[in-house]
């Protein structure tokens, strides 16, 4: 298997390493362990769908008293998530209405709640990856 | 009750991105060629995107009609 040949004396540190910056910026552990191509792509795919749910979710989103359980999962993008909790935290969730009335949040607020959590929990999985990088198994296809 | 087709179009585009982007991050798990990862990853998101539509909307449907 050929790509485990140049990771075969990746550090234990090295890789703790790595997944703490994934935890920060999706991708810069593959980044750290010459994976450009792919810390690229997810970088930019989970970026993306967290930025989209911010704007889906009028930056209101990521709120720990209306939204505990969603921000479990947005806290594992920890490099978006607290600076976005610290700075927004405070913006209130009742807005007025068409007809001048205040209504509690609006339509798009659950789609952009769904969408930074997912993208949390992706990062989950890349943070995994990083692991299956430096001390890869046997890739799906070559395990049957 | 007609349809509001606005709100229900972008419903219908924000879960399509949502799926599309979820395949790619999970089919890249484990793989290293970015290129197959985008392509692959592509092609199950869009059989995702419909097969789903096709479960949830087809029952949903059939649901709203006897309700």
């Amino acid at each position: 298997m050929s790509r485990s040949d140049p990771l075969q004396s990746v550090s234990p540190g090295k890789v703790f390493l790595g997944v703490l910056l994934t935890w920060l910026v999706p991708g810069a552990g593959h980044w750290t362990l010459g994976r450009r191509g792919k810390a690229v792509l997810y970088f930019s795919v989970i970026t993306f769908v967290y930025v989209l749910g911010l704007v889906l979710g009028e930056f209101r989103n990521v709120n720990l008293d209306h939204f505990p359980i969603h921000f479990f999962g947005e806290i594992f993008y920890g490099g978006l998530t607290i600076p976005v909790w610290l700075l927004t935290g405070g913006l209130t969730l009742e807005l007025p209405g068409q007809g001048g009335e205040v209504v509690l949040g609006f339509s798009t607020l659950d789609v952009g709640v769904l969408y930074t959590t997912v993208a949390g929990l992706l990062n989950v999985c890349v943070m995994v990856d990083v692991f299956e990088t430096a001390y890869p198994r046997p890739a799906p296809a070559e395990e049957s | 009750m007609p349809v509001r087709w606005g709100p229900f179009l972008q419903h219908l585009v924000l879960f399509a991105i949502l799926v599309t982007c979820s395949t790619v991050v999970y089919y890249g798990l484990r793989r290293e060629n970015v290129k197959e990862i985008i392509v692959s990853g592509l092609c199950r998101a869009g059989f995702f995107v419909v097969a789903s539509l096709a479960v949830f909307g087809g029952v949903g449907l059939l649901i709203a009609q006897w309700l």
